[in-house]
């Protein structure tokens, strides 16, 4: 081309237009970041804890999750269960923030999984702590005619003061656990904490059991905050992870008249706020 | 030219990157305090401060048995009222008992045919054990242990609130929990000022395995609480008491499940006479709780406490008052004859069902109690003697022909038998006295139905009807065969006595006290 030979017009807007339209793909590649909900709204046990657990590995490894929140209802469960997504909530948190919001109940296991995430959001007059472990002692070992075995406590598991003492192990992890999730700002003593009471929303926050009052809103917002996101979508980790209906499977003892009853359904230790039943009339 | 071109578009393309970045990420996440986790690891199970063996003390010294009743001291179980616990959770209780030579019964309730009631039954008890009953006593069972513990008898009442009565398994805690348990020890205890509360003991930093498992390190200068350094109660009630003792506390840290404050609260408290003791817990006297801390000692010091008091016999312990074989002596008023034989076979029999023999003898031996039958005018010069020493005044050395007997005074001897007691270190002896032989007859049959029916009894002392009395044709002033004097109804005549004036005419005269 000649010194004296100007670029077209079209060919000047390409060069304006083309790289604008391919960043504008680029851009689109871009995901939207996410907060995602992780609802529990069922007692911590097999199948509800391997519900979370799913939607907690759904959340780590999906890059447009930013950050969860996890929305409680719950009185608790097995400790087992209950170990297994607090640990798995602790992984999560090695990479992206987690936050709580109680909207109803977080006592005794779903408490213990609270403390595990970065802030927790309660509603005034929801349901908080019931801090400790409730189990069955087997029963004094015996020997049968008919049922044999190899060792005296095959069959009971335990003898009843080993049982006994292994709660006690069980509630320092769990005490452990809320010292290191609420750290300094617990304002209550271990002796009261331990007492296994549940305590309002309100007094839990003045206590340091919970970090602020609020609503869901509030909850996702802090989430956002703590991710360093904006103009994010909220989404049902459940759903975006096409994961399938919650299974419910009976926790709790049902009766013969078909009343659902606040007992597990078998022996073992449990990280649970069982109410006080309904008197019978006389 | 062209590079600007190049930078242009570059610019280009990474403006609408930047622009959408922006617009949903602000940042970069950093955990705060970093992800920390407990150290489940070296969380372990606290254990049990065990003693390598319990304090059993050894078989009875000669000393002790010389202070007990040569029959056997007896300690006697409560198993009558709802009692929430098992015999066999006191194996080592019974142990540590019976290697003193201690017997030991179960009172079940006389509901059996042949079931002794709660009143015969401690007549020859040491001490009587009442555990978790959820059954209420009857005012007359209540009057009857009363009694027992102000005779010498030891009572020791155990209220466990584990041991209420209620089974609720697998958290089954519909309906009312509260128990029964406390309402009933505190009818036995209310008399002696001491009263379990409806609580439990619990401490959350200082206990053995769980915070309703309490150690315990207060005690008062009491035998109880000899040897003791540290116990632990596994769910204990707290006990109350103004005038007692409260011989173990809980200390610091200890709250009350119904206070949920810290006060001091007694576990264990002893009666002001010390015959009664209350235990807020069962737990700490089974396997193998009795092995933890100072427990054994605890449980040997409940031994003594069980076998330390000295019983007082009277006649109303009648027929337990006799720890040998008993020896009837025959005199030449009382000898074996047809209508003899006949009332101490019935006595023989009676005697026997108590694991007593009775004999017939002349000369007493050693070795054996004595039942010695006599006259108000004595044959035998040996009853003479044991009247006198007994500060029974004979008709004969009296002015007035009246009987006079410590503990009801001077009294009309027509129709009555005296049934005296007396103890010595060699036997115990009771005399039989009557105003003729068919009243001493009828006095001794008295000794087959082992509870003296018709007899009045003060002590060591009964008078018994046997014959005909003088009473409605006494010639004595005021009737019924009493003198004046102490005790009678001076100014009022029979007459008055049996038709009362109506209202409005002369009032009776007040009888002097």
């Amino acid at each position: 081309m000649n010194e004296g030979q100007r670029p077209s017009p079209a060919l000047r807007l390409g060069w304006i237009v083309l790289p604008l339209i391919l960043g504008v793909l680029a851009a689109s590649l871009i995901p939207r970041p996410v907060v995602g909900l992780i609802y529990l709204n069922d007692a911590i046990h097999a199948f509800s804890a391997r519900d979370m657990i799913d939607q907690i590995r759904f959340a780590h490894r999906e890059p447009e999750v930013r950050a969860v929140v996890l929305v409680l209802d719950s009185p608790g469960g097995t400790v087992s269960d209950t170990e297994a997504v607090y640990l798995e909530l602790a992984r999560l948190r090695s990479a992206k923030p987690v936050v709580t919001m109680v909207q109803g109940m977080a006592a005794s296991g779903a408490y213990y999984l609270s403390v595990g995430t970065e802030l927790i959001i309660a509603g005034p007059s929801s349901q908080i702590g019931n801090v400790g472990v409730i189990s069955e002692l087997p029963p004094y070992p015996l020997v049968l005619e008919d049922l044999i075995s190899t060792g005296p406590y095959k069959i009971f598991g335990a003898p009843r003061d080993t049982q006994l003492r292994r709660m006690e192990t069980i509630k320092q992890g769990f005490y452990r656990a809320v010292l290191k999730g609420r750290g300094d700002k617990l304002e209550i003593e271990a002796e009261t904490l331990l007492r296994g009471e549940i305590w309002p929303g309100s007094e839990a926050r003045r206590l340091g059991l919970v970090d602020e009052l609020g609503s869901l809103s509030l909850a996702v917002e802090q989430a956002a905050r703590l991710a360093h996101v904006a103009n994010y979508q909220v989404e049902d980790l459940r759903e975006l992870a096409d994961l399938p209906p919650a299974i419910n499977a009976p926790f709790f003892v049902e009766t013969e008249q078909g009343v659902i009853t606040p007992y597990p359904r078998r022996p073992g230790y449990y990280l649970l706020y069982i109410p006080p039943p309904e008197r019978r009339s006389p | 030219m062209k590079r600007r071109r190049l930078w242009l578009a570059l610019g280009l393309f990474l403006l609408p990157l930047v622009v959408r970045g922006l617009w949903y990420y602000r940042g970069i996440y950093r955990p705060g305090m970093g992800v920390d986790l407990p150290n489940y690891s070296e969380l372990t199970a606290p254990t049990p401060p065990l003693r390598e063996s319990l304090a059993v003390k050894p078989v009875a010294t000669e000393a002790e048995m010389g202070s007990a009743p040569r029959r056997g001291r007896v300690v006697l179980i409560d198993m009558a009222h709802g009692n929430d616990f098992e015999l066999s959770e006191l194996d080592r209780l019974t142990q540590a008992l019976s290697a003193r030579e201690v017997k030991v019964e179960v009172f079940e309730g006389d509901f059996k045919p042949d079931a002794q009631p709660l009143g015969e039954r401690l007549k020859y008890a040491t001490a009587f054990v009442v555990i978790a009953p959820n059954v209420s006593f009857s005012t007359s069972e209540v009057q009857q242990a009363t009694r027992f513990v102000a005779r010498g008898g030891r009572l020791l009442v155990i209220a466990d609130p584990t041991r209420n009565g209620i089974n609720a398994g697998r958290f089954d805690l519909a309906g009312d929990v509260r128990g029964m348990d406390v309402a009933s020890a505190n009818q036995l205890l209310s008399p002696f000022d001491i009263a379990f509360s409806d609580d439990y003991l619990y401490n959350l930093t200082k206990n053995e395995g769980n915070f309703r498992n309490v150690l315990l390190s207060t005690f008062a200068d009491d035998p109880l609480a000899e040897g003791l350094s540290t116990i632990a109660f596994y769910a204990a009630h707290s006990i109350y008491t103004n005038t007692g003792v409260s011989v173990i506390r809980g200390g610091e840290g200890t709250f009350s499940s119904i206070t949920d404050s810290a006060a001091g609260y007694a576990v264990a408290v002893r009666s002001q006479d010390g015959g009664v003791l209350a235990l807020g817990d069962l737990t700490f006297l089974t396997s193998p709780y009795n092995q933890v801390a100072d427990n054994g000692a605890l449980l040997g010091n409940l031994v003594d406490f069980l076998l330390g008091g000295e019983r007082a016999r009277d006649l109303s312990d009648y027929p337990f008052i006799f720890d040998q074989p008993v020896a009837v002596l025959t005199t030449e008023l009382f000898g074996l004859s047809a209508e003899t034989i006949q009332t101490l076979s019935a006595a023989q029999v009676a005697f026997r069902s108590l694991d007593l023999d009775l004999t017939v003898t002349e000369t007493p031996s050693s070795g054996t109690d004595l039942v010695m039958l006599d006259l108000f005018e004595p044959v035998d010069e040996t009853v003479t003697e044991e009247v006198e020493a007994l500060d029974i005044v004979l008709p004969r050395d009296s002015d007035e022909a009246t009987l006079t007997v410590p503990e009801f005074g001077e009294v009309n001897p027509a129709g009555l038998g005296l049934m005296a007691l007396s103890h010595s270190e060699e036997r115990t002896t009771l005399i039989l006295l009557a105003d003729s032989a068919e009243d001493l007859l009828a006095l001794a049959e008295k000794l087959g139905f082992g509870g003296l029916d018709g007899c009045m009894i003060r002590g060591r002392y009964a008078l018994c009807k046997v014959g005909e009395g003088e009473g409605f044709g006494s010639e004595l002033e005021g009737g019924f065969g009493f003198p004046l004097g102490e005790g009678s109804l001076s100014g009022i005549s029979l007459e008055d006595l049996i038709n009362p004036p109506t209202p409005g005419e002369t009032p009776m005269p007040e009888p002097t006290p």
